[in-house]
């Protein structure tokens, strides 16, 4: 919504210098430098910025579209070299508050190589409080890894006031001295390779976010900080690492996400009865461990378990659910009602329920008859408690809608079924299948009067 | 060292998990805070109310604790026991009635609806934005003078989404910049070295 000033002042020029600096450090650095253009008033506010956030743009050049392609991207690079210097070498402030930089490598790697350890060198400082460097994967392809030196790295990893690290993408850091972060809040590290964490762990008294994404750990034991509130782990699918150990001891801890496709040699799990969110993906053919994992997690609040976790719960005969007496939000990624029901029976507060059967779990076709039967005595939360289901992936088999069938009718309180038939929209005669299903499904007997039956087709509703 | 006895003593009698913390609400921001204070503020009635003075010596009674959450400036002076709750009003010479109103009104808003789900919470802030450009800057200079950091974030937003991507011409319109000041020559060159941000 344009918002033209009825009146005739400029009220925006008349705001005190420190206001407009803060507008100004909220937006990209190139553009807050280009207001200079604006007028007098504004031509040298911008020096002031004690915030960067240089990002290189490939679609921003118009470049000659003649010139090779190669060559038209290191010039783009150096284009936004000469800019990120010109920027930092006409700053008034001496000392950088927040740094971020994004680029790709686009070429020269000595040149590109020198400019990051250069521009973060010129970041590092007494008052730096958040520091983003993102390397992100070229057009090109060519194979470049930033190495920062080690003043880069000592600058970074001892700098007493920061407060935010995100190092993001093809950094590799492979050795670092010492590690004193006092005042680290938040880190994300989602870079090639970083060999000491347990040194930087240890060095962050304080850390209360810690995202993690990497392909390779080198490391044998992770030993996570417990200072943690939030935790989101992410290992690669196609990781060769080898096991690792693992030990989580995080009284604060709130927010876990684990997704670990490496097998685990070791895994150690205390304290996590604050931990109110978990999104879980293991690998792990130790059943012992998930076993652990899920009995430390039993006052959660919302639980996702995804594919592979479930296809090795699902590898053991009978496995055992520790119950989960606070638990309101469940998402499942299979569909399998003999496991489902298990577990519903482990959560007596249950009020949403979430299935999500996009495929990737293999289940026995069992033909044309439903090999599913009912059970007998109805899950507390099914009785009491329960008020949405959602079904994605929904097709149609007869165990699926034996499934629905007996939740309607013993869903005495549901107030909402919604079903999503977009893994239809590749079937041929779709839009009869989804005429029956819809058919099938309100036919229906409910148990509660409130219930409701919602079919998502994004094919007639786009919305979704 | 006294001082140290008596506050582990009241933290002891807070509840686990809120002396764990011992933090609050300022300005928008966690603060952590002496448990004291917690424990004056638990006992102490959630409806006491302040008076505010508007420059148009107007006067706005509002809830203590809500202006206390959102307003650095307003808990810092309640805090160090400079205002009175029988005889005293915070004069707020630089804010008119209609923007104190309006700052009173976002205030009272997240105070009692801080529970509710972020969609929610962004839509009604959406419609609270929607004033004319000069109660825009008012209400910008009365969260910058009462240092209300949520509610500056909010309208540094909006200033932002106003300028980001657009180029200079139009910018200059929006926002009402008539004379830019510079000569001829100047703008000129300007022009010509930097074509495409016009």
């Amino acid at each position: 919504m344009e918002r033209i000033q009825k009146g005739k002042m400029d009220r925006i020029s008349a705001l005190p210098d420190s206001l407009i600096g803060h507008i100004l450090s909220f937006l990209p650095t190139k553009t807050a430098v280009s207001t200079s253009l604006l007028s007098r008033r504004w031509r040298y506010l911008w020096q002031h910025l004690q915030d960067f956030n240089f990002q290189l743009d490939q679609e921003d050049e118009d470049e000659d579209v003649d010139e090779d392609e190669d060559e038209q991207y290191d010039l783009s690079f150096m284009h936004f070299s000469a800019f990120v210097n010109g920027v930092l070498a006409q700053r008034r402030n001496r000392d950088i508050r927040k740094f971020r930089l994004s680029s790709s490598y686009t070429g020269e790697a000595t040149f590109h190589e020198r400019s990051f350890n250069y521009w973060s060198l010129a970041a590092i400082g007494p008052q730096l409080q958040d520091l983003n460097l993102s390397l992100y994967e070229p057009y090109s392809k060519d194979h470049f890894l930033w190495f920062p030196s080690s003043s880069v790295l000592r600058g970074i990893f001892s700098c007493t006031s920061l407060i935010s690290l995100t190092l993001d993408g093809l950094i590799c850091v492979n050795k670092i001295s010492s590690v004193h972060l006092p005042a680290l809040r938040t880190m994300r590290l989602s870079i090639y390779r970083v060999v000491p964490l347990d040194k930087i762990f240890s060095g962050c008294p304080i850390l209360e976010d810690l995202y993690l994404q990497y392909k390779e750990i080198n490391a044998p034991k992770i030993i996570f900080p417990n200072s943690l509130k939030r935790l989101e782990v992410h290992n690669c699918k196609s990781s060769t690492s080898r096991e690792v150990e693992v030990e989580i001891d995080a009284p604060a801890l709130e927010y876990l996400t684990f997704f670990l496709y490496i097998g685990l040699s070791q895994l150690t799990v205390n304290n996590l009865h604050n931990v109110k969110v978990a999104d879980l993906d293991l690998r792990e053919d130790d059943l012992d461990y998930i076993h652990m994992l899920l009995n430390a997690l039993n006052r959660i609040k919302k639980l996702h378990l995804r594919s592979s976790i479930i296809e090795c719960i699902l590898g053991a005969p009978a496995f055992d659910f520790p119950e989960f007496s606070c638990l309101l939000h469940l998402e499942l990624e299979c569909f399998n009602p003999t496991l489902i029901i298990n577990l519903l029976y482990k959560c007596p507060m249950l009020q949403v329920f979430k299935i999500c059967n996009d495929g990737q779990i293999w289940i026995e076709p069992t033909g044309n008859s439903s090999s599913w039967t009912p059970p007998t005595c109805v899950p507390d939360c099914l009785a009491s408690q329960l008020t949405k289901i959602e079904f994605k992936g929904y097709k149609g088999s007869k165990d699926e809608l034996g499934f629905i069938a007996y939740i309607l009718k013993s869903g005495i309180v549901l107030q909402t079924v919604t079903v999503n038939l977009d893994s239809l929209k590749n079937e041929k005669d779709k839009s009869k299948k989804k005429y029956n299903i819809t058919k099938e499904l309100c036919a229906i007997p409910r148990g509660s009067n409130m219930c409701r039956i919602e079919i998502k087709d994004s094919d007639i509703f786009p919305s979704g | 060292m006294e001082l140290l006895c008596i506050r582990q003593w009241i933290s002891g009698l807070l509840p686990t998990w809120l002396s764990a913390w011992c933090i609050k609400p300022v300005g928008g921001a966690l603060v952590r805070q002496e448990p004291e204070y917690i424990l004056l503020a638990l006992m102490g009635s959630p409806l006491k109310k302040i008076m505010l003075c508007s420059s148009e010596k107007e006067i706005f009674s509002v809830e203590e604790q809500v202006m206390v959450q959102h307003s650095v400036i307003i808990n810092n002076m309640i805090e160090d026991g400079s205002y009175n709750h029988e005889e005293s009003k915070i004069p707020l010479d630089c804010v008119d009635s209609k923007t104190l109103k309006k700052v009173i009104d976002y205030c009272t808003h997240h105070t009692h609806h801080h529970n509710d789900n972020q969609e929610d919470l962004e839509a009604w802030d959406a419609q609270f934005l929607n004033v004319d450009s000069n109660g825009l800057y008012d209400l910008l200079m009365a969260a910058n003078y009462l240092e209300i950091r949520n509610l500056l974030d909010l309208i540094y937003g909006t200033i932002k989404n106003m300028i980001k991507g657009k180029k200079i011409d139009e910018i200059r319109r929006i926002f009402n910049i008539k004379d830019h000041g510079f000569t001829p020559e100047e703008e000129e060159q300007n022009r010509k070295e930097y074509p495409h941000f016009y």
